[in-house]
C-alpha cells in the first residue's frame, strides 16, 4: 500500500505544480492578490507530496519490496542497510525523484522564508519554479516512473552495481543535485525580474543567498565525486576531463561568475543585464549537464546504461527553459536601466575581469565537451577531446584569474589605486617567490613551469591572508585592536578570504600532483620489494576475505621508509555476490606530503601479482581546498547582510546603527 | 479501501491548502512587504558601520551613501506607482472575489479528479506492498527457498569444488531470474560433474537469458554438445535455428525450422512458436531480398526485444519477460496469449494448449476470460472424459469455480 | 576617463580575452584531438604509426592473454577485422571478453596497438556510444538480439570486404 501512496502523491504533486505554475503568474499579471497568494501553499504542498513519494520509495528499498520494478532492478536484500537506502538514488528513476525533491525543497524555502519579497515578485518566482518542477514531474511520470510494479514479485533483486556501494557515492548525488537545482532559484528570480521589468540592487541581494547555497553544495558535490573516482576507480587520478565531469563543472564555473557579478549588482547596480543573463545560462548549463549525463550522447567512463528516449525528453525541457529564458531576455533586457559607473581599475573592474575569464573558461570547456558531437554531426568523423585540450585552453585562462584574484580584494569600489594595492601585496608576492624557490630546491625535477604554477597557489593563499591582516590593521594597531577588528570584520569578508585561500590550496595540490606524481607497475612475488618516492613496499602475498555481500582477495604490502615501518597497504579485488561483478579497491596511505596508492592486479603465472603503485604528492590539498571553499561559502551565508529583508528586522538594525 | 481513504485524505488536504488563500478575505491585501526599501536601509547602515570602523574613507562613504539614498528614493517611488496606478487594486475587490472563487472551484475540482484519473492509468491499487521480511515469513516455500539458497551458497563458498551443490542451486537461480549466477553455477556443475543433457540445457538457457535472449557462443557450444548427447533434442534444435536467424543466415534458419516442423507431432505444444518463426523469417526473406540479410535484421532488431525473441519452447518466457521493460513485457505476454487463443479457436483438441491458456489468463489477472476459456475448452473437449477431468482439476487448483 | 573611453577599455579587454581564448581553443583542437577508429575503419583509413588515437570495438572471445608478464594482450574486433592490443598495467574491473571497449594509445611498428589507457566503465550494461554506433554501422547487432563478436558473421563480412 505504501508504494501506491507514494505513486499517488507523485501524481498529485504534478497537478499541484501545474496550479503553482499557472495561478500565481496569472494573479501577478492582473494584480489579484488572492491568486498570487496561492503560490505559497502550492509550493509547500508540492514539497510535502514529493517528500511522501520519496519516503515511500525509500521504504520500499529498505524493506526490499521487489514488487516495485525499480527496487528489483537496483537492490538486493543482502545489501547492508545504508546501501539499500542509498540505492534509492543509485539509479535513474530514484535519482530523478531526489532531484525533484531538492527542486521543490528550494521552492518551499522561498515560499516560507520569502516573506520579505514583494508579493508579485514572489508569485512570479514561485510560478517559474513551479514550471520547472512541472516539467520534471511530467518527465518522471511519463518516462521514468519509479513506482512501476511487478506481479508476481520476483524473489530476489538484481543488486546494485557494486561500484556504487560506497559512502562517498551515497553523498555525491544529493549534493550535486542541490547545486544544479539550486541554480534554478537564480533562474526563477531572473525570469521573474524580466517579467516584472524590474531589477535592482535589492534583487541581487535576494538572489545571492540561494546562488551561494547552490554553489556551496555543487563545490562539495564535485569534490566528493572526484575523491570517489580517485579511490574507487583505481586510476590514481582525481579529474579526467570526462564529459560527465565537465557537465557538473560548467555550471560551477558559471555559478562562480554569477556569485561575483551579483556582488557588483548589489553594491553598485551595475552589470544588471549580464547578471540576469548569467543566471539564465547557469541554470541552462545545469540542465545541459543533466541531459549529457542521462542521454548518453557522449562517451563517458562515468556513464551508466542509458535510454536515448529519456535524453530527448530532457533535451526538450532544456530547450524550452533555455530558449524561453533567452527569448524573454532578448525582449526585455533593453529596458533594464544601467546603474553605477566605475573605472577599469576598481573592485568592479576586477570582478568584471573575473567574470570575463570565468565565462570564457566555461566556453572553452563547453566547446571541448560538445565539439566531438558537432564534428560527428557535420563530417561524420569520430574524435574525442581529452585532457590535453583542456589543459591547453583552461589552464592559461586560469593564470590571469589567479594573478588578479588577490588584487581584486584590495581594490576599492568605483575607482582604486593599483599601486597602493600592489604595495600591500608585496608580502604575498614575497611568500609566493620563496615558496617557488623552496619547491624547486626540494624536488629538483619535473617541468620548469611547475614551481611557477605552485607560486601562483601560494600567491593566492598569501593574498587571502594579507587581506584579512590588512583589514584588521595588522602591524599598525596593537594586538588587542587587531583582534577586535578581526572579530568585527563582516562574515562575508571572512567567507571570501576562506574561499580564496581554498582556491590557492587547491591550485597547490593540483600542481604538485600533476607535476610530480610517480607511477610504477611491478610484478611481485611474496617477499619481493618495490620502491617508490622513498617508500619501500614488501609484498606479503594474497589472502582471501569475505565481506557482507562480497568475497575478496586482499594483497598485503608492508610499507617502510628508511628502514622504519610506516604502514600496511591492503589493496584488494572484490567479487560481489549480486550482481556477480568484480571491483578493485585501492590501498591508500594518507600523509600530508602525499598519498601512497596501490592497486592489486592480475595473478601472474609464476606466482607473483601485478601491482600498480602511485605516489600523489599533496593530492589531499585538492579536496581540502574544496572544503575550505565550502566553509567560506557557509561564512558568507551566515552573514547577517544576506538574510536582510524582513522589514521589521531591518528597521531595528537601522535604528541601532543610527544611535 | 484504506488506500482510497488515504488518497481521499491527501487530496482533501491539498485542496484545503490551495483554496485557503483564494477564499480568505484579504483585508491586508496591499500590505506588501517593502523588501527593497529594507535592503537599502540596511545597506546604509552597513556604510555607517564600515565607516565608523575605518574600513572605508569618509569621502567614499559619503558617495556610497548618496548612491544608496538615490536607490531608496527610486524604489519608494516605484512602490507608490502600483497603488495609484492602472486601476488594478480598485477593480480587484468585487471582480477579484468572483475570479478567485472560480479559480478555487476549478482547482478544488480538477486537481483530485485528474490525479485520480492519472493514477488509475498508471497505478496498481490492488497490489499490496511485499517487503521481503513479510514474504519470508508468510509462504513457507519462500522461506525454505531463501534458507536453502543461503545454506548452499555458504557451503559453496567454503567448498567451491562441490559439483552437486552447484547442480542443486543452478535451477533455483534460474527460477529466481538470477541468470548470470545460474549460468555460473551450471558451468561449474558441468565442469565438476561432467556434462549431462539437463545441465547443458540449463546452461544454454541461463546464459541466453543473462544476455536478454541473445544466443551467445557459450549457449551455442552447450546446445551443440547437447545435440551430440541427445540428437533429437527439440529445445537445442530450436535455439540453434534461432541463432542462425540472429546471425542473419535466414535461409539456413528456415531450413532448420522446416525440419523441426516436419518432425513435430501435430499436437506438440511448441509447434506454434516454430510456425511463428517461420513466418517471421519468411517475411524477412521476402521483403528486402537476400542480398544483405544481416544488415536488414540489424535494422529490425534494436527496436524491441519482444518482437524478435520467440516464445521459446521452455518455461523461460516469463523470466525473459521480467527482464524487459514493462510495455514490451505486456506486449509480449499479450501476444503469446492471443496467439494461443486464436490457435485453440481453430483447433480445440489440444488439451495442453487449453490448460496453458487458462493458467496464463489467471496469472495475468484476467479471471473472467479464464473462465470463458474454461467453458470453451469444456465444449471443445466434451467427448474426452479424461480431458474434462484434467480441466476440472486445473479449475480447482486455480480457484476458478466449477 | 570619460564614460566612452571606459567603455572602449572594457570592450577592448573583453575582446582581447575572447580572442586569446579562441586562439587557444583552435590551437588546442588542431593539436590535441584524438581520432576514434574501429579495426576496419583503420584498414580503410590508416593512422600513421606513433599517432595517438582511440580504438573501439569488442574484446574478441578467447583472445585475452594475461599473467605471462605485466603486459596483457587481447584482440579488439568489430567482427570484420581484428587488431591485436597490448596493454601494460591493471585492466579495469569490467573488462571482459565479448564486451565493448575503448582503448587509447598508438600503433607500434609491428602493427600492434599499444594502449596506455583502457577506459573503464561503471556499468556492465553500458556501451560507449561511439563503439555502439560504429558497430551498428557495420551491421553488428547490439542489445538483446546481438550477434556475438566471434559469431559466424565475421566470415561473411570478410568475404564482403574482399569483394569491395
Amino acid at each position: 500500500m505504501t508504494v501506491e501512496i507514494g505513486h499517488f502523491a507523485l501524481i498529485l504533486a504534478l497537478l499541484v505544480s501545474l496550479v503553482q505554475t499557472i495561478v500565481p503568474a496569472w494573479g501577478a499579471r492582473i494584480g489579484e492578490q488572492r491568486l498570487m497568494a496561492v503560490a505559497t501553499p502550492a509550493a509547500i504542498a508540492t514539497f510535502v507530496l514529493v517528500l511522501i513519494s520519496f519516503l515511500m520509495l525509500a521504504e520500499a528499498y529498505v524493506t526490499s519490496d521487489f514488487s516495485v520494478a525499480n527496487v528489483w532492478n537496483n537492490s538486493h536484500s543482502a545489501k547492508p542497510f545504508i546501501y539499500r537506502l542509498s540505492g534509492v538514488w543509485g539509479n535513474h528513476e530514484g535519482s530523478l525523484l531526489l532531484w525533484i525533491l531538492i527542486l521543490v525543497l528550494f521552492g518551499m524555502a522561498v515560499a516560507v522564508f520569502g516573506g520579505y519579497l514583494p508579493a508579485s515578485l514572489k508569485a512570479n518566482v514561485l510560478s517559474v519554479q513551479g514550471s520547472v518542477a512541472l516539467a520534471f514531474l511530467l518527465f518522471i511520470i511519463l518516462t521514468s516512473n519509479p513506482f512501476e510494479r511487478l506481479d508476481p514479485a520476483p524473489l530476489e533483486g538484481r543488486g546494485l552495481n557494486p561500484i556504487l556501494q560506497d559512502p562517498a557515492l551515497a553523498l555525491h548525488p544529493p549534493l550535486l543535485y542541490a547545486g544544479y537545482v539550486g541554480f534554478s532559484m537564480a533562474f526563477s528570480f531572473a525570469i521573474a525580474a524580466l517579467i516584472e521589468g524590474r531589477t535592482d540592487a535589492a534583487w541581487a541581494r535576494w538572489v545571492r543567498p540561494w546562488t551561494l547555497a547552490a554553489w556551496m553544495c555543487l563545490t562539495l558535490g564535485i569534490a566528493i565525486g572526484s575523491w570517489w573516482a580517485y579511490y574507487e576507480l583505481g586510476w590514481g587520478g582525481w579529474w579526467f576531463w570526462d564529459p560527465v565531469e565537465n557537465a557538473s563543472f560548467m555550471p560551477w564555473l558559471a555559478g562562480t561568475a554569477l556569485l561575483h557579478s551579483a556582488v557588483v549588482m548589489e553594491k553598485r547596480e551595475s552589470l544588471k543585464v549580464w547578471t540576469i543573463l548569467l543566471a539564465i545560462l547557469t541554470f541552462s548549463l545545469s540542465l545541459m549537464g543533466t541531459f549529457l549525463v542521462r542521454s548518453g550522447v557522449l562517451s563517458s567512463v562515468h556513464a551508466f546504461a542509458v535510454d536515448p528516449e529519456r535524453g530527448i525528453f530532457i533535451l526538450g525541457i532544456m530547450i524550452f527553459f533555455t530558449g524561453g529564458g533567452l527569448a524573454l531576455f532578448a525582449a526585455r533586457a533593453g529596458a533594464l536601466r544601467q546603474g553605477g559607473l566605475f573605472s577599469p581599475i576598481s573592485r568592479e573592474g576586477a570582478l568584471v575581469l573575473n567574470n570575463v575569464l570565468l565565462a570564457t573558461a566555461t566556453g572553452t570547456v563547453l566547446i571541448g565537451t560538445l565539439y566531438p558531437l558537432a564534428l560527428e554531426a557535420v563530417t561524420g568523423a569520430k574524435i574525442s577531446v581529452g585532457a590535453p585540450y583542456f589543459n591547453l585552453t583552461f589552464g592559461p585562462l586560469m593564470v590571469p584569474l589567479l594573478l588578479a584574484m588577490p588584487f581584486g580584494s584590495f581594490l576599492g569600489w568605483k575607482r582604486a589605486d593599483l599601486k597602493a594595492a600592489g604595495e600591500r601585496l608585496l608580502f604575498a608576492a614575497g611568500i609566493a617567490l620563496v615558496g617557488a624557490v623552496i619547491a624547486l630546491a626540494v624536488v629538483q625535477r619535473g617541468p620548469w613551469a611547475a614551481p611557477l604554477a605552485l607560486a601562483l597557489g601560494f600567491w593566492v593563499m598569501a593574498g587571502a591572508v594579507s587581506e584579512i591582516l590588512f583589514r584588521a590593521r595588522f602591524g599598525q594597531a596593537g594586538s588587542a585592536e587587531v583582534m577586535r577588528r578581526m572579530f568585527n570584520l563582516p562574515r562575508s569578508a571572512w567567507g571570501a578570504a576562506w574561499s580564496h585561500f581554498g582556491v590557492g590550496l587547491m591550485v597547490t595540490g593540483i600542481v604538485a600532483t600533476t607535476a610530480w606524481q610517480s607511477e610504477k607497475i611491478v610484478a611481485l612475488k611474496p617477499g619481493e620489494r618495490a620502491e617508490i618516492a622513498g617508500y619501500t613496499l614488501e609484498f606479503r602475498g594474497v589472502q582471501p576475505g569475505r565481506g557482507p555481500n562480497f568475497s575478496e582477495e586482499i594483497g598485503r604490502l608492508v610499507v617502510s621508509r628508511d628502514g622504519q615501518p610506516v604502514t600496511e597497504l591492503l589493496p584488494s579485488k572484490r567479487l560481489y555476490d549480486a550482481p556477480r561483478q568484480p571491483t578493485t579497491e585501492a590501498g591508500i596511505h594518507v600523509a600530508l606530503s602525499g598519498d601512497l596508492y596501490a592497486i592489486l592486479g592480475d595473478a601472474q603465472s609464476d606466482g607473483g601479482h601485478a601491482i600498480r603503485l602511485y605516489f600523489n604528492p599533496l593530492v589531499r590539498f585538492i579536496w581540502l581546498g574544496a572544503v575550505l571553499m565550502f566553509i567560506g561559502g557557509a561564512f558568507s551565508l551566515s552573514d547577517r547582510r544576506l538574510r536582510v529583508g524582513a522589514p521589521r528586522k531591518a528597521r531595528k538594525t537601522a535604528a541601532v546603527a543610527a544611535e | 479501501m484504506l488506500l482510497w481513504l488515504v488518497f481521499a485524505v491527501m487530496s482533501a488536504g491539498v485542496v484545503v491548502m490551495l483554496l485557503h488563500p483564494l477564499l480568505m478575505r484579504r483585508d491586508r491585501d496591499l500590505a506588501t512587504a517593502d523588501g527593497a526599501g529594507a535592503v537599502y536601509r540596511d545597506q546604509l547602515a552597513e556604510i555607517e558601520a564600515d565607516a565608523s570602523r575605518g574600513l572605508i574613507g569618509a569621502e567614499e562613504a559619503e558617495a556610497a551613501r548618496r548612491e544608496i539614498a538615490r536607490r531608496l528614493l527610486a524604489s519608494e517611488a516605484a512602490h507608490e506607482v502600483p497603488l495609484s496606478g492602472p486601476g488594478s487594486s480598485t477593480s480587484s475587490s468585487a471582480g477579484g472575489s468572483r475570479l478567485a472563487l472560480g479559480v478555487a472551484l476549478m482547482t478544488g475540482g480538477l486537481v483530485p479528479i485528474l490525479a485520480l484519473l492519472v493514477y488509475l492509468q498508471a497505478g496498481a491499487p490492488g497490489l499490496p506492498s511485499q517487503p521481503i521480511a513479510a514474504r519470508r515469513e508468510a509462504p513457507p516455500v519462500n522461506a525454505e527457498m531463501a534458507q536453502l539458497i543461503g545454506a548452499v551458497e555458504k557451503r559453496l563458498r567454503e567448498n567451491p569444488e562441490d559439483g552437486r551443490g552447484w547442480d542443486v542451486i543452478a535451477p533455483v537461480y534460474l527460477r529466481l531470474a538470477r541468470y548470470g549466477d545460474a549460468a555460473h553455477a551450471y558451468r561449474r556443475a558441468n565442469a565438476l560433474l561432467g556434462e549431462s543433457a539437463k545441465r547443458l540445457a540449463g546452461l544454454a538457457e541461463a546464459s541466453m537469458l543473462a544476455e536478454s535472449g541473445r544466443v551467445n557462443d557459450e549457449a551455442r557450444a552447450a546446445l551443440k554438445k547437447l545435440l551430440e548427447i541427445e540428437p533429437g533434442h527439440i529445445q537445442a534444435r530450436f535455439w540453434l535455428a534461432f541463432a542462425l536467424e540472429q546471425d542473419g543466415r535466414l535461409g539456413e534458419a528456415m531450413a532448420d525450422y522446416q525440419k523441426l516442423l516436419a518432425d513435430a507431432p501435430p499436437d506438440a505444444t511448441w509447434r506454434p512458436m516454430v510456425v511463428e518463426r517461420v513466418a517471421a523469417v519468411q517475411s524477412a526473406l521476402g521483403g528486402p531480398g537476400p542480398a544483405s540479410p544481416s544488415r536488414e535484421s540489424t535494422d529490425v532488431a534494436p527496436s524491441s526485444s519482444a518482437s524478435t525473441l520467440p516464445a521459446g519452447p521452455t518455461a523461460a518466457e516469463i523470466e525473459a519477460a521480467e527482464r524487459m521493460n514493462p510495455a514490451d513485457r505486456q506486449a509480449m505476454i499479450d501476444g503469446m496469449v492471443t496467439g494461443l487463443a486464436t490457435r485453440l479457436e481453430k483447433d480445440g483438441s489440444d488439451l495442453a494448449g487449453w490448460q496453458r491458456l487458462i493458467r496464463s489468463l489467471t496469472v495475468l489477472g484476467r479471471k473472467d476470460e479464464a473462465i470463458a476459456a474454461l467453458d470453451r475448452a469444456r465444449k471443445s473437449l466434451a467427448a474426452e472424459p479424461q480431458a474434462l477431468a484434467a480441466l476440472a482439476d486445473l479449475a480447482k487448483s486455480l480457484g476458478l469455480g466449477t | 576617463m570619460t564614460r566612452k573611453q571606459r567603455r572602449v577599455v572594457f570592450i577592448f579587454s573583453g575582446l582581447a580575452v575572447l580572442g586569446l581564448a579562441l586562439g587557444l581553443v583552435l590551437f588546442a583542437l588542431s593539436g590535441t584531438i584524438t581520432y576514434f577508429r574501429t579495426p576496419s575503419d583503420l584498414a580503410q583509413n590508416p593512422i600513421p604509426t606513433g599517432q595517438r588515437f582511440r580504438l573501439g570495438g569488442l574484446v574478441a572471445d578467447g583472445s585475452v592473454k594475461r599473467g605471462q608478464s605485466l603486459d596483457v594482450e587481447f584482440q579488439v574486433t568489430d567482427t570484420i577485422k581484428a587488431l591485436p592490443v597490448v596493454y601494460r598495467g591493471v585492466l579495469p574491473d569490467l573488462f571482459r571478453e565479448g564486451q565493448g571497449v575503448v582503448a587509447e594509445g598508438r600503433l607500434d611498428p609491428d602493427g600492434r596497438f599499444r594502449a596506455d589507457t583502457v577506459l573503464a566503465k561503471h556499468d556492465e550494461n553500458y556501451m560507449p556510444p561511439e563503439v555502439a554506433k560504429s558497430l551498428k554501422e557495420k551491421g553488428v547487432k547490439l542489445g538483446p538480439d546481438a550477434v556475438h563478436p566471434a559469431g559466424v558473421t565475421a566470415v561473411e563480412a570478410v568475404k564482403a570486404d574482399e569483394k569491395q
